[in-house]
């Protein structure tokens, strides 16, 4: 999965730089951004780039980062803005889709102890989608500021193995669990 | 294109409300099945054999062997002929781990009962006497506490589907559930005891000395007289001065007690109270123990059950039964059930096979014979002949003469 992130981000680098001579710089959009998470069993955080073009009322990117939410993962999507109004000071839409890249911290991991040592809990990757709105405080530059409240949803699995008593003795037994993450995201952010 | 990016709008309206965390998990567990005690008790008969999947214990008595089945009763093989033993019958018992043969009643355990069992005719098994509530210890399994009214006779996998709020946590410890030895280890064997009785060995946990059945449960030992061998009543609880107590090994008039911890020696000079005598430590290990007059004779292991570091046979002395001395400790792989017949020691090592020593001198102990190719825990011997339970099967071995020990004929065990 890091190979496709890699060479994806390499055909985004690559296509902007290429872009730069078709495109003014103007419209190349490059941003970074934190967002408070609030759900219904904890706060956390995320801290998020996206890079990509911004051309009239629209802009399309590619966006990354970290996402403390639940449990530790990686964000990886495409971005889709429509901005409403006119000026450096206009309200915008957003909607983001891509993948939830687990990367969990080893204290989140379950453990469990067998005959033959430790045996950590594996996690897979899931979905991650986040939509909402924002407003822009630009300067005549068309960079600054920008917040913005949405709503967030991303998944993960985790697969492990318990002993579980079966009238005669203890057997192992395969555990799936799908973890469903729903947050409330206030964020500010910077365009550079 | 335009109205697309409405849709987020539309989105987050609908959503804001909905900022629950869920869980879903999904995985199998065992639920148990029950029976009244009264459908249990028509069933306790021999019924038609079946294949053995996961022993237990072994007893032996005349030419029959009664080996349980984990929590499901007692399989009755004829080894009148060695080389074509055959399983004859199956008694059914729920939650039947231990047992013991005096004359000819059957004594085994059904959760927290004791069955006495008329076993004179071995192909037409009747039940005598249902002692009830004896064992309470058996009532809990593994933080599982049993219905009391009825009896567990199956456990069956059922798949299920959990859904519940996330709960923010750092690590989950998972519960370590290790199987208990009492579950699945078995016994090793004597061929001491009064043939009145029938032969144990040296991981049971039921013991039989003369007229007295004793049992023994982590924390205490249970003494019931069997004057009457047909109806055996319950007479007194021993309680230890510490857990994990593991097996009882029954000698003239003195019982051998395993633990994890040391072997005990009690005198049954009184049968009705036994009174302990000496103490023999070792580091926290598995250790079945058998006896003669003058040595105790420990392996001790360990494993993930077990814990410990040590794989070794302790030859302790007893000529003084209230301070045992240690004499001399051999070097094993993991040794589990051990058996003396005469000088001849046969000791089950685990995934290095059965061996056999001459134990002539204890403190000179020679390894005559190595047979391997099994993974045999429980052993018992009488009169040249070993009966081995190993992992893929019941062993029958003819060690009359101990260099040329071979393997007579094996009862295969069906993997599930």
């Amino acid at each position: 999965m890091k190979r496709v992130i890699v060479v994806i981000l390499f055909f985004v680098l690559q296509h902007t730089v290429s872009a730069q001579k078709k495109i003014n710089l103007k419209n190349i959009a490059v941003s970074s951004e934190l967002g408070i998470l609030n759900g219904k069993s904890q706060v956390n955080i995320q801290m998020l780039a996206t890079a990509g073009i911004q051309k009239k009322k629209y802009a399309i990117g590619l966006g990354s980062g970290f996402d403390y939410y639940g449990y530790r993962s990686i964000p990886f999507f495409i971005e889709g803005k429509r901005f409403l109004g006119e000026g450096n000071r206009k309200i915008f839409l957003y909607l983001r889709s891509g993948v939830n890249i687990s990367w969990v911290l080893s204290e989140q991991q379950r453990l469990l102890y067998t005959s033959t040592g430790k045996e950590y809990s594996t996690f897979r990757n899931g979905l991650y989608a986040d939509a909402g709105i924002g407003y822009t405080l630009y300067n005549s530059k068309g960079r600054g500021i920008f917040v913005g409240l949405g709503f967030c949803k991303k998944n993960l699995s985790e697969n492990y193995n318990d002993y579980l008593w079966n009238g005669s003795s203890s057997t192992l037994t395969n555990h799936d669990v799908k973890y469903n993450f729903n947050n409330i995201q206030l964020r500010i952010g910077y365009k550079f | 294109m335009k109205n697309i990016f409405y849709i987020p709008f539309a989105l987050l309206i609908l959503f804001l409300g909905c900022t629950k965390d869920t869980v879903k998990e999904r995985y199998s567990y065992f639920a148990p099945i029950y029976k009244t005690k009264a459908e249990v008790r028509a069933n306790v008969k021999s019924l038609a054999p079946v294949q053995l999947q996961q022993p237990g214990k072994l007893f032996i008595k005349d030419k029959f062997a009664f080996l349980s089945e984990v929590n499901k009763g007692i399989h009755v093989i004829d080894f009148s002929d060695p080389q074509n033993p055959k399983n004859i019958s199956f008694i059914d018992i729920p939650g039947c781990l231990d047992m013991a043969v005096r004359g000819n009643y059957l004594y085994a355990d059904c959760y927290t009962d004791l069955i006495t069992m008329d076993i004179s005719d071995p192909k037409n098994i009747v039940m005598k006497q249902f002692l009830e509530g004896v064992f309470p210890h058996r009532l809990y399994v593994n933080g599982f506490v049993a219905d009391t009214t009825r009896v567990i006779t199956e456990w069956v996998k059922r798949d299920t589907l959990i859904e519940s709020a996330f709960e923010k946590k750092t690590r989950w410890d998972m519960r370590v559930l290790y199987a208990s030895a009492s579950s699945t280890q078995t016994n090793g064997g004597s061929s001491n005891i009064p043939v009145t009785n029938g032969i144990g060995g040296s991981m049971a946990r039921f013991g039989l000395m003369v007229d007295r059945l004793y049992t023994i449960s982590t924390y205490s030992m249970k003494v019931f007289n069997t004057v009457d061998a047909s109806k055996p009543s319950y007479v007194k609880t021993v309680p230890f001065s510490q857990g994990n107590i593991e097996t009882i090994f029954p000698y003239k008039n003195k019982l051998f007690i395993g633990s994890q911890t040391g072997m005990f020696i009690y005198d049954a000079t009184d049968p009705d109270n036994p009174l302990k005598l000496g103490t023999f430590s070792h580091a926290r290990v598995c250790d079945p123990v058998v006896a003669d007059d003058k040595y105790a004779y420990v392996t001790l292991r360990s494993n993930s059950t077990c814990a410990g570091f040590q794989n070794q046979l302790d030859v302790v002395d007893i000529g003084s039964l209230m301070s045992p001395i240690l004499l001399k400790s051999y070097q094993l792989k993991e040794p589990a059930g051990l058996t003396k017949d005469g000088n001849t020691l046969l000791i089950c090592d685990a995934k290095d096979g059965l061996k056999i020593f001459n134990a002539a001198n204890p403190i000179d102990i020679k390894q005559l014979k190595n047979i391997n190719g099994f993974e045999p825990y429980d052993v018992i011997a009488m009169n040249g002949l070993a009966i081995v339970v190993a992992k893929d099967g019941l062993y029958f071995i003819n060690y009359t003469d101990p260099v040329n020990a071979t393997i007579l004929s094996k009862i295969i065990i069906q993997k599930s």
